[in-house]
């Protein structure tokens, strides 16, 4: 029952996995917390929706679109949004900024599909793997599979392409890259536009196994961000691996202590982490600001 | 304390500037804007009162608290809709003592707080002398004693909270069914029909869900005893620990009690999880949305309702025919209760004229109606006291009668 | 004068006529459900009052707010529920309640960055809630709780909602002015040097993380208040209304509404309240329309509503009457100040007396060694500081000047070494010596250490003189704490009259008299450094650090610059100054250090230095000529 206990716990795993990783796209280059990250994975949920129940895509076409489109967005809205407010006025203001995303995409989301759950379409097979009396849902190992590759892909991105390169340096000195010609503010925004890419992602991925619903990301995105910060804020391997930790350690509680505070002992957590050791699982810290 | 404060000696006595008055922080501007703040206020109190509504003569106003959006949405457009097709079927027939009745629909969101607030706009603004109440059963227990205060009846055909008549209200009318009496005839039928002997329940921690207790206790009282008892939060969406609990002490029967999303969604998990039992359920997951949710997941799920639209019973069918023309679609068990519903209340204003006492009284002295729901007489707690119910099934995609 | 006082006269009769429109305007609606609205407006007053004194005043952004309202609300509605326990109490133990797991709360994340802090508040306001849910026996559980009585004052039982509206009323007024005393004095002051530059509040000896407590304390107390008033007002209270969503809601309403003055949160919370109230029937769009205001809000106008109204209603008249174009520091300007730095110390014998004790060093620095990694900054330097005197530290680029002086000036720890302070030649209370190294940052300027920096650590969003203002703050004699502020307001009042008269004088000393008004980040560049002097005086130092203080200055000022600074080695202080300046040097210097790759290659006096092969060396290679032409 254990082994079972934490392959389903892994599900919920890849997931905060991947918004964690969002966050620490967007604290590693702009230092800011990006409230709306749940939001933008609900938004991409419902994009997901729409581009496969209305429009009848399959599942991949609809994966990559969902990711291109919330791309898109998110570096529109850094750039006319966020990208003002890093120059004149404290961090909190851009903080401050994304919490109205957060609130505006829910608000579009009733507006545009009220208050109620959407069933996502089947278009991967709803069959389950048995596997030593494990049940491993095929959707999950595809979630897995998804995640993995992403990541990988990350990180061959960040490491060997220009863009990548820029992102980086530009996250580290400013001034220092914007002398060399990167084109910093192309740069951010293309941060903020991944994160909300890979928010948008993770909707698309769990959205079959769940249902749809506009406050479908509250919830995930603190504890995305718990995710992120028990791995260490701002390191990619870091999200992954807190990710993990956290889905299996939720399902765990909920197992084997009780189901309802299983949402108490993940918040008890990143209250330890914050409190204790800030600097997470993996120990980096990432130059503060004084 | 902290260090030591050293005095540099007459540092401060050195300095001989001259004394200039204080000046005290601007106040004026301040006070500039709060006369711009208290005018706009005042116009814009205005403005709502005069977007009030008023009475119109010749007609009879009934207030309708109903969850028209949030999660219980669902149950709360099924209660306006069959209200509705009631009304207009009366109004029809020429009203009440020849008054044509007006519905004023307040939307609760599904939330108490704002079922409360709706209350107080329906009793002091709008001065309705009845209110039809909240589908939610979670936003009753908020505003009913308002009601109490004020003076004003209820009558509640769809919330199936059983705490809502276990105190001492005297102005609240359920006649929907207890959710009590469903558990106890879903144990009898689970121990009797379907013979089960490994059962397991799983009940959303809430006072909502707590009634599957209830369920256990007869379940007990019968000679089954409950292999465990699991708990799971409203619009939680992943139940895999607990069912991976239940799966391992090898239940063949699961009784959830809590709400359809959670109920689809711990179908689909079963499925996935390969948890091969029985599901059933309590009344709230009969509606379309458990079906549209859990899709093929639902299928062969069993639950508990007063109302099955298949039914061949004339009076049923229709009801059922008159809905689906009004409407689009297949009338479901909120609908039906509700239509009755309107009717028990129709023939207490007829007694009860437009007195919110004697239509209370006359609420109280229903008995024996007979309704598309079954016949219902209200209790001295104002419950609605039974004579049978359905037990339905999925089978493909729609709500069925349960035959062996 | 008597403008000022006239205009007083006039803003006191609007202030009346204001507040009697709200005392009658429950009356005028004469509606139970306009009431009701109101109500609920008056005690959202109080609880986003609450939430500004926490992000507004001092910058951390919490979002358990409406989790403390759940507890204030809990507590009064369980107290009056089970014990029967009449209002007044059952509020102000809803109050203490609530403060009580607001200080518990700040303790624990005091010390975090602001995103952190706000995501660790969320996680506490979870795991309330979750309490609220669970607790069934005492909370109703998720049900939540029904049949509350309707609060007891003595004889009176508020159950009309005119008489609770008078009721939310009374008490919103209270915390207004409560708040209002607050914000306007030294402690509101203090509250947002903290919010501006933690950094540099503590160099100046705020204990930054007491006021941080403090001030969240005392929004949670506000919670608490709230929460008691809104549990009796229907009836029920459930947890949902005290939810993450909740809270992140106040805080939209408040950075709407404005940050900072009370006044924001008035307006905010009015608007809200009645916002919502008027748009009912497009509840639909509630979040959407909100979220965007605030977008918009913090994009145009970060200050907020209220901002708007007072930047457009003219507050910035003071400013305007100084204006700033062209302001420079100059020494004209400078002399044209009545009781300029010369007046000063002629008429002054004390003075002269003082510096008779030359000769006791102030400071005596020995062995020290600091490392960076495997760098040595600095090796093992030792020399005294004579109090009085004005020591130059000059050397090469990264001879380790600021790092020494970040030693002695107590931010950083050294490898090894100590660094004495020996205050005994200058009153008669201390008496001892005791190190430099392993003082809590607050206490530096305790022990009358002050310091400027590379980089101009001001408070930006502060005025000139509250700038100044902020480094009166440690002198007990003119400093008013809460209670004072709260129940003594007259005597408050006349301490931070006392508190504001020492600061203009140390404007007119430096020479930025005319410019108090101006917000510190408006000013250029040579009066913002002369403002941190200026605020560095306040704190009345034995010893003033300066890094590098004539950098990026004209000419003019930096002659300007070196009048002041003998004026204050005058007034007795001792003077540390790290600089590359070799005029100032020249013109002040009574002593001179020179450092290379972190060694002391030269301790003594500007004359000596003139001649010695091992600086010039150092400085220029062997291009002695240019050295001695330059002394």
């Amino acid at each position: 029952m254990l082994t079972q206990q934490m392959l389903s716990g892994l599900a919920s795993g890849f997931i905060y996995a991947l918004l964690a990783l969002g966050f620490a796209a967007v604290y590693r280059s702009m230092r800011v917390i990006n409230f709306a990250q749940g939001d933008l994975f609900m938004t991409g949920a419902f994009v997901g929706l729409f581009l496969a129940k209305n429009l009848q895509l399959p599942f991949l076409a609809v994966l990559l679109l969902t990711g291109l489109i919330l791309l898109a967005f998110g570096m529109v809205f850094e750039r006319f949004v966020l990208a003002p407010a890093s120059s004149h006025t404290p961090e909190v203001h851009a903080m401050i900024r994304t919490v109205g995303l957060s609130v505006v995409l829910q608000g579009v989301a009733i507006i545009t599909w009220g208050t109620e759950e959407y069933r996502f379409p089947q278009l991967l097979s709803s069959a389950s793997v048995s596997l030593y009396s494990i049940s491993i849902p095929v959707n999950l190992l595809f979630v897995a599979g998804t995640s993995v590759i992403l990541l990988g892909s990350l990180v061959i991105f960040l490491r060997h392409t220009q863009l990548g390169l820029s992102m980086r340096a530009a996250s580290q000195n400013r001034l220092g890259a914007e002398v060399v010609g990167i084109n910093v503010s192309l740069a951010r925004s293309f941060a903020f536009g991944l994160s909300a890419s890979l928010a948008g992602i993770a909707g698309v991925l769990i959205a079959p196994l769940w249902y749809v619903h506009y406050s479908m990301g509250v919830m995930m995105g603190l504890k995305g961000f718990t995710a992120a910060v028990l791995g260490s804020l701002g390191s990619f391997p870091g999200a992954v691996i807190g990710g993990l930790t956290l889905g299996v350690i939720e399902n765990l509680t909920a197992g084997y202590v009780s189901s309802v505070w299983k949402d108490a002992a993940v918040f008890a957590i990143l209250i330890a982490v914050l409190t204790l050791r800030p600097q997470g699982i993996l120990g980096l810290r990432y130059k503060e600001r004084v | 304390m902290d260090g030591p404060e050293p005095e540099v000696p007459g540092l401060q006595n050195r300095l001989q500037a001259s004394q200039s008055k204080p000046r005290r922080m601007k106040t004026k501007t301040m006070k500039n804007i709060f006369k711009f703040i208290s005018g706009a206020l005042f116009v814009a109190l205005v403005a709502i009162g005069a977007c009030n509504s008023n009475t119109t003569p010749g007609q009879i106003q009934i207030g309708m608290l109903a969850p028209l959006t949030g999660n219980g949405a669902s149950f709360g457009i099924s209660q306006r809709d069959g209200v509705q097709l009631a009304l207009d079927e009366i109004n029809a027939k020429g009203g009440i003592n020849g008054l044509k009745l007006e519905l004023i629909v307040e939307d609760t969101k599904t939330e108490p707080p704002t079922a409360v607030t709706a209350t107080n706009k329906l009793i002091s603004q709008n001065k309705v002398p009845v209110i039809i109440g909240s589908a939610a059963s979670l936003d009753v227990p908020a505003y009913m004693d308002l009601l109490e205060k004020a003076h004003v009846p209820q009558i509640l055909p769809v919330a199936v909270l059983p705490k809502i008549t276990e105190g001492d209200a005297k102005w609240t009318f359920r006649s929907a069914m207890n959710d009590k009496i469903a558990a106890t005839k879903m144990a009898e039928f689970v121990v009797n029909e379907l013979q089960a002997k490994k059962v397991a329940i799983l009940l959303e921690d809430s006072a909502f869900g707590s009634t599957g207790m209830v369920f256990g206790e007869r379940l007990e009282q019968l000679g089954v005893k409950p292999l465990t008892v699991e708990k799971f939060k409203r619009g939680d969406l992943d139940m895999s620990a607990q069912l991976i609990k239940i799966k391992n002490l090898g239940a063949t029967h699961i009784q959830f009690w809590g709400y359809y999303a959670d109920y689809a969604q711990i179908a689909r998990q079963m499925k996935d999880l390969g948890v091969h039992a029985q599901l059933m359920g309590n009344q709230a997951p009969v509606t379309e949305k458990t079906i549209e949710l859990g899709g093929e997941a639902v299928e062969g799920v069993i639950d508990i309702c007063l109302f099955v639209p298949t039914s061949e019973d004339p009076k049923i069918k229709s009801f059922t025919d008159n809905f689906r023309a009004k409407y689009n679609r297949l009338p479901d068990t909120w609908a039906a209760q509700s239509y009755d519903g309107m009717y028990i209340l129709a023939e207490a204003l007829r007694q009860g004229g437009t007195d919110p006492q004697k239509i209370r009284d006359a609420l109280a002295a229903t008995k024996d109606f007979n309704g598309i729901t079954g016949t219902i007489t209200f209790n001295s707690k104002g419950d609605a006291e039974f004579r049978g119910t359905s037990v339905v099934v999925v089978r493909q995609g729609r709500f069925v009668p349960y035959k062996n | 004068m008597n403008h000022s006082t006239q205009v007083s006269l006039r803003a006191r009769l609007q202030l009346i006529a204001l507040l009697a429109g709200f005392i009658v305007l429950p009356l005028l609606l004469n509606d139970r459900f306009f009431q009701h609205v109101l109500t609920t407006a008056f005690i959202y007053v109080v609880l986003i009052l609450g939430l500004n004194t926490v992000i507004g005043l001092t910058g951390q952004v919490s979002l358990s707010q409406a989790a403390l309202y759940g507890v204030g609300a809990y507590t009064s509605a369980i107290l009056a529920k089970q014990i029967s326990l009449p209002f007044p109490l059952s509020f102000a133990l809803a109050v203490c309640v609530s403060a009580s797991l607001g200080f518990l709360l700040s303790a624990c994340v005091v010390k975090m960055r602001s995103h952190y802090l706000a995501l660790a508040t969320i996680g506490f306001g979870e795991i309330l809630i979750n309490v609220f849910r669970s607790a069934e026996k005492l909370t109703g559980g998720a049900n939540g709780l029904s049949a509350i009585p309707a609060p007891r004052l003595g004889p009176w039982i508020i159950d009309t909602p005119l008489r609770y509206c008078y009721l939310a009323l009374a008490v919103a007024i209270a915390c207004y002015a409560g708040m209002f005393l607050i914000t306007h004095s030294q402690l509101g002051n203090a509250f947002r040097a903290v919010r501006d530059n933690e950094f540099a509040a503590s160099s100046l000896g705020l204990n930054t993380v007491r006021l941080k407590v403090l001030a969240f304390t005392l929004g949670a107390g506000y919670a608490g208040a709230a929460g008691a008033l809104y549990a009796h007002l229907d009836g029920f209270i459930g947890p949902e209304s005290f939810s993450t969503s909740q809270s992140i809601l106040l805080f939209c309403v408040l950075v709407v509404g404005g940050l900072g003055h009370p006044l924001g949160s008035l307006i905010g919370a009015l608007l809200f309240v009645i916002g919502q109230e008027f748009f009912r029937a497009f509840s639909h769009y509630q979040l959407l329309l909100f979220g965007s205001t605030v977008i918009i809000v913090m994009v145009f106008a970060p200050q907020g509503i209220a901002g708007l109204l007072r930047s457009m209603l003219g507050q910035g008249s003071d400013a305007a009457k100084n204006p700033l174009q062209g302001a420079t520091w100059n020494p004209n300007g400078f002399k044209a100040v009545p009781s300029g730095p010369t007046e000063i110390l002629s008429s002054d014998t004390s003075a002269l007396a003082y510096k008779n004790q030359r000769e006791s060093p102030v400071l005596v620095i020995k062995d020290l060694v600091v490392r960076y990694g495997g760098l040595i900054a600095v090796n093992d330097v030792s020399f005294n500081v004579i109090s009085g005197e004005i020591l130059c530290l000059i050397g090469p680029n990264g001879a380790g000047k600021t790092t020494l002086l970040n030693v002695i000036g107590g931010q950083q720890q050294p490898a090894q070494g100590s660094v004495m302070l020996n205050l005994s030649g200058t009153s008669a209370a201390s008496e001892k010596e005791f190190s430099v190294i392993g003082l809590q940052p607050h206490n530096l300027a305790r022990v009358g250490l002050a310091r400027t920096f590379q980089t101009s650590q001001l408070f930006s969003e502060l005025s000139t003189v509250e700038n100044v203002l902020v480094g009166q703050y440690l002198h007990r004699k003119t400093r008013t704490s809460l209670l004072t502020i709260l129940f003594l307001p007259w005597i408050a009042v006349k301490k931070d009259t006392e508190a504001r008269e020492e600061a203009e004088k140390w404007l007119r000393f430096t020479g930025l008299y005319d410019y108090r008004y101006q917000l510190a980040k408006h000013l250029p560049y040579g009066l913002r450094r002369a403002l941190e002097i200026a605020r560095c005086l306040a704190t009345n130092p034995s010893i003033l650090l300066l890094d590098e203080p004539s950098a990026g200055m004209s000419p003019s000022e930096r002659k300007s610059l070196a009048t002041l600074l003998r004026s204050i080695s005058n007034l007795g202080t001792t003077l540390i100054i790290v600089a590359h300046d070799l005029d100032l040097v020249r013109s002040l210097g009574d002593h001179v250090v020179v450092l290379d790759h972190g060694k002391v290659i030269f301790d003594g006096s500007p004359q000596d230095l003139r001649d010695s092969e091992k600086v010039i060396d150092a400085y220029l290679g062997k291009r002695r000529t240019e050295l001695q032409l330059a002394f």
